[in-house]
């Protein structure tokens, strides 16, 4: 039931009506089984019909927003407080929205400090059931040239957004010199790299335009490229380091600024060394990878 | 003006207005002017570039082709130590306790005309028990620990995890693991201690639940003797010796590769989702405080796990002495256990006597073979032992002898191998895993898990041994 409250929100929120058959489709059920439920919802007051497509009354809209914050908030909970790979997490927050009961979230989001965004960036409903709107563009379809900020990256298909998380991409990640190809994948430069992003991920992924603050930083490039024996100056931590490993990152005193080397490397090439404020601290690969740093001068 | 109303609606609409990641930011920039202040305030020393020799040091020690040879030999030399170190106390610890000790005890019992049954249940059960463990136990962890401390306070450790921190990251696991593991060697409950070093949740979780699959020094003499009284009197003259320490390597070197398989499994499949992060310090090498650091690990790590054993090897004693002893119908409690789980035994290519004494022996693994010796002689009734429920040992031709009489074959040494490598942790390093994790949930996986695997393993290698025989 709470699945077709959401998929009933999703439709208003769109402004398309939610049919007995795209009830049908999202709930992977039958037609049968789907009109049911429907009917329990009218019965209950949360839905009524209108013509051939169905609408959430205004109990049932902030019912389905309670059930959306639960989600969110789970995830966000997993993102930064557990070590939960990032594609299991909205597998996770989908179980868990059935049992979390109301005051348990509420008590969830104060210990977050109330956060506003999942991780995957979209805006979590606030206690009161305010959702705002925002105004996002696929990256399939921004300007070529133009900086841009990965605002959100939708989590379904599992299978794509594991790509695009593969690839390091997380809500706040800034993109450059974008260029579209022929065959609708995406050339760019993102946290000193040049990747090429495939069509299918680039449609999971909504971006902004970069504010006026945030002027390019030339020549950033990862920890983790660094060549042994080079020196240079940390920028800061990727948007997509969270957690417990970021905090740990900040506790090292890997902080804007600060001076660091890489002194040796490990037998098998990872863990590395690096000389950070008088210790010695062995980094692991995908650590050095979300660290920006300005490299070493000429 | 505005009513308190409209102001905290504004500032509601504000709010989303904030960059997405201002937290970060906020806790980035937080971070950044604690150290501004820190470096306009203190003032180091001396340059920031590590001393010429320890770099040098480093490199030596963390280079491709050199780092692995050191590796090795300075574990083999520390095992070398410790083994032959404490050929000669425990030897004059058992013949002080279990010989000479035992044996006025029980004089001084019958001087003050105590009963039979007491003077079998406190001095041939619960004192022999416990002077058994201590002679075993004691003079190589006194040897073996310090060791271990004096090359973690110089540096030397950390670098071992930082070379080996590839292997375990595959399985989900962290270098310190190799530590922990290496600690293991000398004692599970030491070795679980241990795992403090490691300060991430879920990789200190996988290291206490695998740290049983090193063999500890309670297991290795089972392991000798086995693999010398029956694999090494396989091989052609002059080769048993050497055959014999090969299969006996073997079995730890299995041990390891359990360790990472079941490191593997956990990371990928109950501890997915706990809280990880990898950091490892590499501090500066230094010369080590010797008798203060081999009095901490003598008091810390030797004495009181040492006291542990003995609390846990006082009732085994009592409870091996009663199984032999208790008469059931027409035979001990003991032969009727054995009679019953020999078929069990069986498909697992062991015996009723080996299960029986495994069961008896949860406190150490040290009682395990004078335990099986004991039993053996009580259920064929051949000659040579010492009494119902008193456990002895005995030279390599006399084990053979008897062990032979109660059925034993190549088959079963192999099983018995097997499964001392792989059965539950003592009751010692059950009760340290609880103390560390507070969990009755993980004791018990930590318990299971590897009890499950051996007693497979072993119907697995009995099965293909009498398929192909």
């Amino acid at each position: 039931m709470e699945d077709a409250l959401k998929h009933l929100l999703d439709c208003d929120e769109s402004g398309r009506g939610a049919t007995l058959e795209s009830l049908a489709g999202a709930l992977s059920h039958t037609r049968k089984h789907a009109a049911e439920i429907l009917g329990q919802l009218r019965g209950r007051g949360l839905a009524v019909a209108a013509g051939d497509t169905h609408h959430l009354t205004e109990d049932g809209r902030l019912y389905a927003l309670q059930v959306v914050r639960t989600h969110r908030l789970y995830e966000t909970w997993l993102a930064c407080t557990t070590s939960t790979p990032a594609a299991d997490w909205h597998r996770e927050a989908h179980k868990a929205e059935h049992h979390l009961q109301a005051a348990e979230v509420d008590s969830m989001a104060d210990r977050l400090n109330n956060p506003r965004f999942d991780p995957h960036g979209d805006p979590i409903p606030t206690r009161d059931g305010r959702l705002p709107k925002r105004a996002l563009t696929s990256l399939a379809s921004w300007t070529d040239g133009i900086a841009a900020h990965i605002a959100h990256i939708e989590d379904e298909p599992e299978s794509i957004f594991r790509q695009a998380e593969a690839l390091g991409f997380a809500p706040g990640t800034r993109i450059d010199d974008s260029r579209h190809l022929a065959d609708g994948s995406i050339e760019c430069r993102v946290e000193g790299r040049r990747l090429i992003i495939s069509a299918t991920v680039a449609t999971l992924i909504h971006v902004t335009g970069a504010g006026p603050e945030d002027t390019e930083e030339v020549g950033l490039i990862r920890l983790s490229d660094l060549p042994v024996g080079g020196d240079a100056v940390v920028h800061g931590l990727a948007p997509s380091c969270i957690g417990p490993e970021r905090r740990r990152l900040l506790d090292l005193g890997v902080v804007p600024g600060t001076r660091i080397r890489c002194e040796f490397a490990s037998p098998f090439g990872t863990p590395r060394s690096y000389a950070i404020r008088g210790a010695l601290i062995a980094l692991r690969d995908y650590q050095a990878e979300r660290i920006l740093i300005h490299p070493p001068g000429p | 003006m505005k009513s308190p109303e409209e102001v905290l609606k504004h500032a509601e609409e504000l709010r989303w207005q904030l960059p997405q990641n201002l937290h970060d930011r906020i806790a980035e920039s937080i971070h950044g002017e604690a150290a501004r202040i820190a470096g306009r305030s203190i003032t180091r020393r001396g340059g920031n570039r590590r001393l010429a020799w320890q770099q040098k040091l480093d490199r030596i020690l963390t280079n491709p082709w050199t780092a692995f040879p050191i590796m090795v030999s300075v574990l083999g030399a520390i095992l070398w130590i410790t083994i032959v170190g404490a050929n000669v106390p425990s030897a004059m610890l058992a013949t002080l306790l279990v010989d000479q000790g035992h044996a006025l005890l029980a004089d001084w019992f019958v001087a003050a005309g105590a009963p039979a049954w007491l003077r079998g249940l406190v001095v041939d059960g619960m004192y022999l028990a416990t002077a058994w463990v201590v002679a075993v136990m004691l003079p190589p962890m006194a040897i073996f620990f310090p060791c271990f401390t004096l090359l973690e306070d110089f540096g030397f450790l950390p670098r071992v995890a930082f070379n080996l921190d590839r292997i375990f990251q595959k399985a989900g696991a962290h270098g310190k693991q190799a530590l922990t593991m290496a600690m293991g060697l000398g004692c599970n409950a030491a070795g679980v201690v241990a795992t403090r070093i490691i300060d991430s949740p879920r990789e200190r979780l996988i290291a206490i639940l695998t740290n049983n699959f090193s063999l500890c020094n309670g297991r290795w003499p089972t392991q000798i003797l086995m693999a010398s009284v029956f694999i090494g009197t396989l091989a052609p003259k002059g080769w048993g010796s050497s055959i014999a320490a090969l299969s006996v390597l073997l079995v730890a070197l299995l041990g390891f590769g359990f360790a990472l398989l079941t490191s593997w499994m956990l990371a990928r499949t109950v501890l997915r989702g706990e809280a990880t992060s990898f950091s490892l310090e590499l501090p500066p090498y230094r010369p080590p405080n010797f008798w203060r650091t081999l009095y901490n690990s003598l008091i810390d790590r030797t004495l009181i796990v040492l006291w542990r054993a003995v609390v846990f090897a006082l009732p085994a004693g009592a409870v091996i002495w009663l199984c032999a002893n208790i008469p059931v119908g027409d035979a001990s409690l003991a032969a009727w256990f054995i009679h019953l789980t020999d078929p069990l035994a069986w498909t697992m290519g062991l015996t009723g006597v080996i299960l029986l004494a495994y069961i008896v022996a949860i406190p150490a693994n040290e009682i395990v073979v004078p335990t099986i010796l004991m039993l053996t002689v009580l259920v064929t009734g051949t000659s040579g032992g010492e009494g119902a429920g008193v456990m002895f040992e005995a030279d390599n031709e006399t084990v053979r002898a008897i062990l032979t009489a109660g059925g034993w074959t190549t088959l079963t040494a192999v099983c018995l191998m097997l499964f001392s490598l792989c059965h539950n942790p003592c009751s010692t390093t059950l009760y340290t895993i609880y103390r560390e994790t507070r969990s009755v949930k993980w004791t018990a996986v930590s318990a299971l898990l590897p009890l499950v695997m051996g007693i497979a393993l072993c119907a697995i290698v009995a099965a293909i041994w009498r398929f192909l025989a």
